[in-house]
């Protein structure tokens, strides 16, 4: 009695062992590559790889902010050694403000440099003037691993530099991957690249690749984080844009602005030939699937749209699988190039349009969708005027001309979305500015 | 000195009987005896007793004297002798003229009687005394030797007992009597040794007979030892004392060792009889410089009349050798101890012992030879014991960002043990590790053996409890308190099942034992608090022998064992405690636990009544500990899993002993039945052989070492006041962890997470202000982490595998990579430290307070959970943390005043149980 009675309970217990499941076991995923430094629905960093102060140029960061904030600049010293400097900027909120590089680090040349909000959203642009040349872009918040600078070219007269900024206190160790018309354009010593802590390194692309119509680099970051930013100088102007990621939707708000010949470079990193459809929209409405290209992968390919419309425009790129994508337009006395925006949303904020000293800037809004959305246009800036709005038919772009002083960039929302940029065109030079989208 | 011839008139009084009273109620037979002396003519003073001796000497027509002193001061100068005689002593008619006589003869200045044992006078009490060095009383007798005349020689002595002793009068004077200060037999030691350096003679005159009612004098055992101290001090030289009285000491120390296994306990007379002399250490020096005057003898006299060595050792050997031999009947003397030690090492149960010791021996030769294995909950101790002691007893709990809740019980037995052990926390660990595994082994193959196992079967047994596969499971499991609890747990289900003693005193000792076993397997691992009744509870139904009262008795001893888990039971939340820590889940080498389903079925098939029995058991314990470790589906935790293995552990070891005694048997079974029998023993072979997967390693079952190297860095930099905020899967994180979304984290101190910090307490300000900020860092809401960090502490953050938050530190403005690091690990480019002024001094981590340099003003901001207890001074909460004042250079809690308490209580009840067993098996009080 006794043993059987041992053996059943030790049978019991033992498919009552076996009939407990394993409790699940929480997975920790790893996120994808891109690192969210910011999401500018909040306070963040927003890092401007390329701003100078010299004899030639004077640089300055503008700030936008939708609340009141309080922005920490830091901009770097090119002495080994030497602190960064470090300086504070109240932002109204909604407002706008400026930070004249001359009157922080005067003379030093390049200074890039990052700033720091305690409050969001805000945002933060980088403009560069002289008499002879204006070039602008929106900081970067957003950090992935693997960037993608596509756009530019070494014809004569031009220089291309690719800057690889490193803000952070960990050495970076990147491969900067070019490649030209030619394909695959291999140089030595851009594998394991080292870009020391809080500093900066440049890659003179008009020196290696000379006469190559167009340049798209891959920068993969194997340590640490860096930012790349390619400036174009030709002739007539400058040019500035920083890299991003790939995506299969790009947008361009301004791709052609008042002279400007305005083409596409775009990379497909893929194995495979994309097939990219181009959309263009117009003040008068849309043109949709105006054109389509192959892009075959591995080599950058630029392609001319000054006969895709009369008179300004925007662009719209679907592709079939994910690329990078910039535009780049030149006229007499003007170089222009931006990287696009990744998506529409219902709020932006310029910083820096209004803020350049020269030539007319002017806002660009862009409306790919179906519906018609009306835009409220709010000014920043210490004299900034009262809000406008303006009325965006489905399809259709919008430039705003600012006009008067104390802007220093706008906030734009609506209750749909759209896209938008800025330009600044004058006798010095052009710009182009893709805007900041901030979402609800 | 010549003695006056006595006249022999009777008017003439040359001796005075000096009686020391204490109790006048009995009184009356000691002076009858008094008036039957035949030498004459003496007078009769009584001493002391208060005014009731007073009356009563008044009637008898008596002298009375309120002290010695006084008495002596009284006696008229004609008086040659003091006759001191205790008051219950019975004289012989002619002891005091023998004194006398006598003493003349020999010119004898002081004198004692020959003491018989009043209701037995054949049996001799005293023959004069020898002393050892250290004043210990030897008096040479066998216990109940009887007077056949073999002493009755007059010799010097080193001292006669104040029972029935005579002095001359003028050396009494010179002396001022025997030191009042002192308990009677040291009195009479030290009133010898003076007398001695005087140059006077100590004899003793065995035709003078007493007899006294018992063998020793009612007296008190401290004030003994301290009186005989005290006699050192004063009649010694000063080199003679610099050696003897360390001696004495760690002689006290050895006794105070000894003695509770021989069901004795003199540490506190030792610890009383030395501050006693502290105390009285001016009056020693003026006493001593009144005996040390016009002496004439020197230490060597002294000397002349003392034994060789210690007799404290002399009888603390006697009575070991006394206890053997009542054991061993047959051995006679040490020639027979050594002839029966010879005859058991080659016997079978030594052979299987000395395997079960030899194999606990390597299984923790990693932990003993080096340390611990610092992972997952297994941690070392901190290193200062007393600064355990104190956050454990109502203190400041050090986990994470500290909070006032208590600490586990084992974390308070480990520092008490650490206490004793020099406050070596490496010795401690090793010393535990190899005692509970040993004490386990043996513990239950005592057990089996008590269920009629043989030797060799049942350490068969006690090696699969402390290296069978759910011995490795605890190991993997990394609860080393888990290990700790394998020891004392089969002793407490062997008090509970052996036969129950016929005495009280036995009962309640046996009772006691349960208590404390089943106590200190809980305090190391409080879920096994359970485990003896339940284990019997199953026994009773399965089991053999007598044996339906054994739950109740292991249910009492449960029950006097609860208040050692205080404090951390009375604030335990129970439902909370069954489900912390990650999801129960064992998932058993399942070859392996397939032998043992094969092993219980054979021998409980197969196996004679008995055998069944105990395989039956351990089966229903081996298939219900799995089970339990398996509950992580019904949010059963951690220690329920740890349970599980325990509970799977002994059933295993009960299972696989039974398998091997089997085959012990074979003779009594049939031969399908021995076919089986062998199947199952085969199978338990197996499962035993998978013990070297324990023994190999020597690290008990805990896997290797993964934070002393991996946070060795901290140490390099000298941060010992910062934090490391540490990220990654659970099981690689040192102790309990908390979420942040689906990613695990904790804080730890360095520069090694300590024992004290492997259970975390509910979150608090700081634990929640903490999480916004690592949400914070998440959302990108702050690019600088280290600024954010700083505050709490941490100066560092590390990564112990994958997880989405690294690539987030990688964009952090002020968190700079230290490479070469096993692991990622992000240095803090803010300053940051537990304790820092305004001014960012940093202060230094002193056990769970702060130090650093006093200023007289400014404040300090303490990284710790906020609580008023904080001190000294004015404290404010300073958003989640503390501030205090800077000026007394030190910064501690103040503590739980109850918890304390109960910390006390704990202990007490510890040493309390611990006492009653042992004074409950033992042979005989002193």
């Amino acid at each position: 009695m006794k043993r059987l009675l041992s053996l059943g309970v030790v049978s019991s217990l033992v498919v009552a062992a076996l009939a407990l499941d394993e409790p699940p076991q929480a997975l920790i995923t790893a996120r994808p590559d891109t690192i969210l430094v910011a999401d500018t629905g909040a306070a963040g960093v927003w890092y401007c790889p390329w701003v100078e102060s010299s004899f030639e140029r004077d640089g300055l960061i503008a700030l936008a902010s939708v609340v009141p904030s309080a922005a920490a600049f830091t901009f770097l010293n090119p002495e080994p050694g030497q602190e960064a400097d470090e300086i504070q900027e109240a932002v109204g909120g909604p407002g706008g403000t400026v930070l004249s590089l001359a009157d922080v680090v005067a003379l030093r040349g390049d200074v890039p440099g990052f700033v720091e909000f305690d409050d969001g959203p805000a945002a933060a642009a980088s403009v560069v003037e002289s008499e002879t040349s204006i070039a602008a872009d929106l900081c970067v918040s957003s950090v992935p691993k693997v960037w993608y600078v596509v756009g530019g070219s070494t014809l004569q007269n031009e220089t291309l530099v690719l800057r690889l900024f490193n803000p952070f206190p960990e050495i970076a160790k990147v491969t900067v991957a070019p490649t030209s018309e030619f394909g695959a354009e291999p140089l030595t010593g851009l594998e394991g690249f080292a870009v020391a802590p809080r500093s900066w390194r440049d890659v003179a692309f008009h020196e290696e690749l000379r006469l190559r119509e167009v340049i798209g680099v891959t920068v993969t970051a194997s340590e640490g984080t860096v930012i790349p930013v390619m400036a174009m100088t030709n002739a007539d102007d400058d040019a500035i844009w920083t890299g991003t990621g790939l995506n299969r939707r790009w947008e361009f708000p301004a791709v052609r602005t008042a002279g400007l010949d305005p083409a596409v470079a775009i990379f497909n990193p893929n194995q495979e030939t994309v097939t990219v459809q181009f959309d263009i929209f117009t003040p008068e409405g849309a043109f949709l699937d105006a054109r389509s290209e192959l892009v075959p992968p591995g080599s950058p390919v630029l392609i001319p749209l000054g006969d895709v419309a009369d008179g300004s425009f925007g662009l719209r790129l679907r592709s079939d699988a994910s690329i990078a994508a910039a535009t780049v337009a030149d006229m007499a006395g003007g170089l222009a190039a931006s990287e696009g925006v990744a998506s529409p949303s219902t709020r932006w904020l310029l910083p820096g349009a209004g803020a350049a000293v020269g030539g007319t800037t002017s806002l660009w809004l862009m409306n790919s969708g179906t519906e018609p959305v009306t835009v409220t246009l709010l000014p920043l800036g210490p004299d900034a005027p009262s809000a406008d709005k303006v009325a965006l038919p489905a399809g259709a772009i919008r430039q705003v001309i600012v006009e008067g002083a104390g802007v220093y960039g706008y906030l734009a929302d609506s209750l749909a979305p759209f896209s938008a940029a800025w330009s600044v065109q004058g006798p010095e030079g052009a710009a182009i500015a893709p805007g900041a989208p901030i979402g609800d | 000195m010549s003695i006056p011839e006595p006249s022999g008139d009777s008017a003439s009084v040359d001796v005075v009987a000096v009686v020391l009273v204490r109790d006048p109620s009995s009184l009356f037979e000691g002076l009858r005896a008094l008036e039957r002396q035949v030498y004459g003519p003496f007078e009769v003073m009584l001493v002391g007793g208060g005014s009731g001796t007073k009356a009563l000497a008044a009637e008898e027509g008596v002298g009375w004297a309120a002290s010695v002193s006084e008495a002596l001061d009284q006696i008229p100068s004609e008086v040659t002798y003091v006759w001191f005689i205790d008051q219950r002593a019975r004289a012989l008619p002619d002891a005091l003229g023998a004194l006398v006589e006598e003493g003349k003869r020999v010119d004898a200045s002081v004198a004692g009687s020959k003491i018989l044992k009043a209701d037995a006078p054949e049996e001799l009490i005293s023959v004069g005394m020898a002393t050892d060095v250290f004043d210990v009383p030897y008096l040479g007798l066998e216990k109940g030797e009887r007077d056949q005349a073999q002493y009755d020689v007059v010799r010097d002595v080193a001292a006669v007992p104040a029972i029935s002793l005579l002095a001359r009068r003028d050396l009494l004077k010179g002396l001022h009597g025997p030191d009042p200060e002192l308990a009677p037999e040291a009195a009479g030691i030290d009133f010898s040794q003076r007398a001695r350096l005087r140059g006077a003679r100590v004899v003793v005159i065995p035709s003078s007979e007493v007899h006294y009612p018992q063998r020793t004098r009612v007296t008190v055992p401290w004030r003994e030892e301290a009186g005989r101290i005290r006699a050192m001090l004063k009649s010694y030289s000063p080199l003679t004392l610099a050696w003897a009285l360390p001696l004495r000491m760690l002689i006290g120390l050895i006794e105070a060792v000894v003695t509770p296994f021989l069901g004795r306990f003199t540490l506190g007379i030792w610890a009383r009889a030395w501050a006693w002399n502290v105390y009285r250490f001016p009056s020693t020096v003026a006493a001593r410089f009144d005996a040390r005057r016009n002496r004439v003898g020197s230490d060597e006299e002294l000397f002349r009349y003392q034994i060789r060595g210690s007799a404290t050792l002399r009888e603390l050997g006697t009575e070991i050798v006394e206890r053997v031999q009542k054991r061993l009947p047959q051995v006679t003397g040490l020639g027979g101890i050594m002839d029966a030690g010879r005859s058991a090492v080659r016997s079978p149960g030594f052979l299987a012992s000395a395997a079960g010791v030899t194999f606990a021996l390597l299984a923790t030769r990693s932990i003993w030879s080096g340390s611990l294995p610092a992972v997952g909950y297994a941690l070392p101790p901190a290193e200062g014991a007393s600064a355990t002691l104190g956050a454990f007893a109502g203190g400041w709990n050090p986990a994470g960002l500290g909070s006032p809740e208590p600490l586990r019980p084992v974390v308070g037995a480990v520092a008490a043990v650490q206490s004793v052990l020099f406050d070596k926390a490496e010795l401690t660990v090793a010393v535990l590790t190899v005692a509970a595994l040993v004490a386990g082994a043996i513990g239950m193959a005592r057990l089996l053996k008590g269920w009629g196992l043989t030797p060799i079967a049942a350490y068969a047994g006690g090696i699969m409890l402390i290296g069978g596969p759910a011995t490795l499971a605890i190991g993997q499991h990394t609860d080393w308190p888990a290990l700790l609890a394998l020891g004392p747990l089969p002793w407490a289900i062997r008090a509970a099942v052996r036969p129950w003693p016929r005495s009280w005193r036995g009962r309640v000792g046996r009772i006691a034992a349960v208590g404390w076993t089943t106590g200190l397997a809980a305090v190391a691992l409080p879920a096994v608090l359970v485990v003896p009744v339940a284990a019997l509870a199953i026994w009773v139904p399965l089991g053999v022998g007598a044996r339906w009262w054994a739950p109740l008795r292991a249910a009492i001893g449960m029950a006097v064992a609860l208040p050692m888990l205080l404090p951390w039971l009375g604030i335990v939340d129970f439902y909370r405690y069954t489900e912390s820590g990650q999801p129960a889940f064992w998932n058993p080498p399942w070859l392996l636990a397939g032998l043992a389903g094969v092993t219980v079925l054979a021998i409980v098939a197969a196996g004679d009544k008995a055998l069944a029995s105990v395989a039956g058991w351990g089966g229903v314990l081996a298939a219900g500990g799995g089970t339990l470790a398996r509950l992580g589906d019904l949010n059963y935790g951690r220690d329920v899993e740890s349970l599980g293995y325990v509970v799977a552990a002994i059933g295993s070891a009960a299972l696989v002993a039974a398998a091997v005694e089997s085959t012990q048997r074979f003779e009594f079974i049939s031969s399908w039945r021995r076919g089986i029998a062998s199947i199952g023993f085969v199978a338990a072979l197996v499962l035993l052989a998978s013990t070297v997967i324990v023994m190999i390693p020597g690290r008990a079952g805990l896997p290797s070492d993964e934070y002393r190297d991996s946070l060795a860095f901290t140490s390099v930099e000298g941060e010992s006041a910062a934090r490391v905020l540490m990220f990654g899967p659970a099981d690689t994180l040192p102790g309990d962890s908390r979420l942040f979304e689906v990613t695990p984290y904790r804080v730890v101190s360095t520069p090694l997470p300590r024992l004290w910090e492997a259970h975390l307490a509910d979150a608090r300000l700081g634990d929640d202000e903490l999480a916004a900020v690592i949400d914070s860092i998440a959302t990108g809401q702050t690019a600088r982490a280290g600024a954010a960090l700083a505050p709490f502490g941490i100066k560092w953050v590390m990564f112990t595998g994958p997880t989405p938050m690294e690539s987030l530190f990688g964009g952090q403005l002020d968190m700079a990579p230290l490479p070469g690091l096993t692991g990622s690990v992000f240095a803090n480019e803010v300053d940051a430290a537990r304790a820092v002024t305004a001014e960012g001094a940093a202060w230094s981590v002193v056990g769970t307070g702060y130090q650093g340099p006093a200023a007289s003003a400014g404040r300090v901001w303490v990284a710790e959970n906020a609580d008023q207890r904080w001190g000294p001074g004015p404290w404010s909460q300073s958003g989640w943390a503390n501030e205090l004042p800077a000026t007394s250079g030190s910064i501690t809690f103040a503590g739980r005043p109850e918890l304390h308490r109960q910390a006390v209580l704990a202990a007490a009840v510890f040493v309390l149980l611990f006492g009653l067993a042992l004074v409950g098996t033992g042979r005989r009080a002193r």
